[in-house]
């Protein structure tokens, strides 16, 4: 414990007699101990910013824009399904292009706004997305083109030319959409590989602690041996107290980067090959049914009438179902839970971070402030 | 100790630094990239226009230029104009939209450019080396240049099978039905049509009703038609729609049927020219591509070949032109957001070395407004297919605009659909002339006079 009362100093045999060389000792300590201190405090600060900035850029956009990229192309394949599976059933004639192909534009169009409002891929996923938005119109412009056709003639070999004319820019949206994927998946490579989230820069503030710990060592060491301080209860709070920012700082990292994976290598991975597996069964049956609605109106010796089709491979073609579905947005719901909880314990309670910095400083400070004191005193 | 206690606070310091450096990672850089919306989105006429952009981007290192191609490029810029997010620059799809553009003050006109000197030296520069219709072109009517032509195409050429027909005479349009017929005789077609190309599939057919109809009417009936002051189903319009329909939908008049033509991709529509035994013998149209695996590949003057679209008994209300007339188009580029960079491509566009670069990649299918260009490189090569066209061009002939680029965009869609709909059934001509009648009263709220077929020829001003 610390002695009350005015101690004189005594300076250590290999030190130079002189007191002034204490003092400017315990200032040169008590600067560098509140310096450290604020310092350990405000790199935790900005290493808790710099997360939780990385975790909304990879978790809050640029994972979410891949899914928006992945639902959009969803949803046009099975808008082609379902379009080209009224012209072959004929359902087209009376019920027109239906809900479900109704539903399934409105849902591109919605993710494909999603996708816009994230813009996490630069200026040439923006130059693609509107190009996206513009050919969504031209396709469903040709086929309600081609349901009118049908309409008018009930023959499907009167609307097959616009329903073509379709499928041409169906493919178009398709590769552009691949594309937006391909530089969405890029995006979010690159902000989970950032220094702050996949670097050890977040053990940053971990540098001027070990730093200023050693510093409270000397200090204490110091304190000893020229005053005969065993124990500073100031010192001994700034260092508890510094302890404590760090052990909060880098649990709240911690817990921020295991939310964040652990939502980016389940939920979204899940979530991610679910929407691709809807797209493609989709995409299989609508290139099935186009097959066979050119078949049966073009004879294979014009090689289907000038169109690239070829047979479609045997295999498991269907569309999305509920349970596909309810898996599906599952999935989303808990992968956007797991962000939450990741931006949550990046940005968890500041105002403590603070305190407690400001707490270590001080006590830092006061725990010298009599024995320079002293010398000040001693030197009138 | 003092010293180690220095260092520990030199290194408290140079951590401070680092971080604050590190959290301003990810700085911009200077370069400044414009966009540009182009129609072309893939093959060759891609390659040329990406080797346009290259030649600028070698000379101005600071600017990146980012084409966007899209086939639905209407409805793109469109959509992209309403939103306020329109490219810094464009291809138009035709002077008609352009006109449209301009009137909604969406273009910035090339003697607006914020750098003054820069801008007259580009008018000056369109009005010394560009044929006065050129020049008018990138006007559409506005009383002020606005566009840049990258790319002049002359459309008014029938393609051959050399190899079939090279004995066959095909000078005039009497000579093709007979060739037609012979073939057919053979067993064989004697047209490729190819009509898919969305989200303006029939056009092709639209050059085909334009090329009749000017080479059967003359350039003042094809003028007042494109002006929508001469009926769709008036006697000479009507006529070239007949004059079409007997040549492409007779039997065995084209490769696969009516349904094939309609299914077929424009780019791939003369691929059957070149097997063998050949699918078709005759493709009309600006260019001719042979299917890229077709080996060996075929040569052209020795297994292809072109004759200029020919003459047609004229109807009795046609009005003659003393020299040949061939329909041409020209790709627009028009400036919707001003910067100096887009100032320096837009003039970049116009010189000299940029338009010889495109018709040096596409020699048969590309070539420039430019006429000092075109005058050169119709003295390159004597006896090329390349050659021949750029002396089209530089001879004193009537060149007229494509007229469904050239009609309002309402009245080019319709164009475009009746095509479609009359190669379905070409017994519904008069329902489908009928119909365009009706989008031409509507399309045209103002009496139009466009300079679709200018007197004025290259070879005249180049003289």
């Amino acid at each position: 414990m610390t002695a009350p009362g005015t101690v004189a100093p005594e300076p250590g045999a290999d030190e130079p007699a002189m007191p002034s060389t204490t003092a400017r000792t315990l200032r040169r300590l008590r600067g560098a101990l509140v310096a450290g201190s604020l310092l350990t405090g405000t790199l935790c600060l900005v290493v808790s910013s710099q997360a939780h900035a990385g975790t909304d850029a990879a978790g809050g956009r640029a994972a979410p824009a891949l899914l928006r990229a992945e639902a959009a192309s969803g949803a046009l394949a099975d808008a082609q399904r379902v379009a080209v599976h009224g012209f072959l059933q004929g359902t087209v004639v009376l019920g027109g292009l239906g809900d479900q192909y109704q539903n399934d534009i409105a849902a591109i169009n919605q993710n494909l706004a999603e996708l816009a409002r994230y813009n996490v891929a630069g200026p040439e996923a923006t130059s693609d997305l509107q190009l996206v938005e513009g050919l969504v119109v031209a396709y469903n412009a040709e086929i309600e083109q081609a349901a009118a056709d049908y309409q008018q003639t009930g023959e499907l070999t009167r609307a097959l030319p616009a329903l073509w004319y379709a499928t041409l820019q169906y493919r178009e949206i398709s590769a552009t959409l691949d594309r937006l994927r391909t530089e969405g998946r890029a995006a979010l490579a690159d902000r989970r590989g950032s220094v702050w989230l996949a670097g050890a820069m977040d053990l940053l503030f971990l540098v001027p602690f070990v730093v200023v710990l050693a510093l409270f060592a000397r200090t204490q060491f110091v304190l000893r041996r020229r005053f005969r301080r065993r124990v500073s209860i100031w010192l001994t709070t700034a260092v508890l107290a510094l302890t404590a920012t760090a052990l909060w700082c880098g649990q709240s990292l911690h817990a921020s980067d295991r939310h964040l994976r652990s939502a980016l290598d389940g939920p979204f991975v899940q979530a991610v090959t679910l929407a691709q597996q809807q797209a493609s069964r989709s995409a299989t049956q609508a290139g099935e049914d186009l097959f066979a609605g050119v078949a049966q109106a073009c004879p294979a010796t014009t090689r289907f009438c000038g169109t690239d089709l070829t047979p479609p491979a045997p295999g498991p073609a269907t569309g999305g179902t509920a349970e596909d579905g309810h898996q599906l947005g599952q999935a989303e719901a808990e992968f956007t839970n797991g962000v939450t909880r990741a931006d949550a314990s990046s940005s968890e309670r500041p105002t403590v971070v603070v305190l407690l910095t400001l707490v270590a400083a001080a006590a830092a400070a006061r725990a010298l402030n009599p024995r320079i004191d002293e010398y000040r005193f001693g030197g009138r | 100790m003092r010293q180690k206690r220095q260092a520990a606070l030199r290194l408290l310091l140079v951590l401070t630094l680092l971080a604050a450096s590190a959290s301003c990672l990810g700085g911009s850089s200077d370069r400044r990239v414009l966009t540009i919306l182009t129609p072309w989105t893939a093959g060759a006429e891609k390659e040329s226009f990406q080797a346009v952009i290259d030649a600028f981007e070698a000379g101005n290192p600071d600017i990146t230029v980012h084409a966007s191609p899209t086939r639905a490029l209407d409805q793109v810029l469109r959509a992209g104009v309403q939103k306020g997010e329109e490219p810094d620059l464009a291809v138009v799809a035709n002077p008609g939209a352009l006109r449209s553009y301009a009137q909604q003050h969406a273009l910035v006109p090339l003697d607006g450019f914020q750098n003054k000197a820069l801008g007259s030296e580009l008018v000056e520069l369109l009005k010394s080396d560009y044929d006065p219709q050129w020049y008018r072109l990138g006007e559409a009517g506005t009383g002020r240049p606005y566009a840049v032509v990258v790319k002049a195409s002359v459309k008014s050429l029938i393609w051959y099978n050399r190899r079939q027909l090279a004995t066959q005479p095909l000078d005039s349009w009497a000579d093709l039905v007979g060739v037609g017929r012979s073939v057919v005789q053979r067993g064989g077609t004697p047209w490729c049509l190819a009509m898919a190309d969305p989200p303006n599939s029939g056009w092709p057919g639209t050059d085909w009703i334009e090329d009749i109809l000017l080479h059967q009417a003359g350039a003042g009936t094809y003028t007042a038609w494109v002006d929508g002051r001469l009926k769709w189903t008036s006697p000479q319009v009507s006529a070239a729609w007949q004059a079409w329909g007997r040549t492409v939908t007779a039997q065995d008049a084209i490769h696969g049927g009516p349904l094939t033509a309609l299914l077929t991709s424009y780019g791939e529509g003369a691929y059957p020219l070149f097997t063998a035994p050949p699918g078709c013998y005759l493709w009309h149209g600006a260019l001719v591509t042979p299917d890229p695996e077709v080996r060996p590949e075929p040569v052209s003057g020795k297994d292809y070949d072109f004759v200029p679209f020919p003459d047609l008994q004229p109807t009795a209300t046609a009005t003659p032109t003393a020299n040949p007339t061939y329909e041409v188009s020209g790709d627009l580029v028009a400036m919707f957001r001003d910067s100096p960079e887009a100032e320096k491509f837009m003039a970049f566009l116009a010189s000299r070395t940029a338009q010889e670069i495109w018709p040096k990649h596409q020699p048969e299918a590309a070539f420039s407004a430019n006429r000092t260009v075109t005058q050169m490189l119709s003295r390159n090569a004597p006896d090329s297919i390349a050659r021949r066209i750029n002396g089209l061009l530089a001879s004193p002939a009537t060149l007229c605009f494509d007229a469904s680029d050239s009609m309002p965009s309402t009245m080019a869609a319709a164009f475009n659909h009746a095509v479609l709909d009359y190669l379905n059934d070409p017994g519904r001509l008069p329902t489908i002339l009928t119909g365009l009648d009706k989008v031409q009263a509507d399309a045209y709220p103002q009496p139009a006079q466009s300079s679709v077929c200018p007197s004025s020829s290259s070879g005249q001003e180049a003289k």
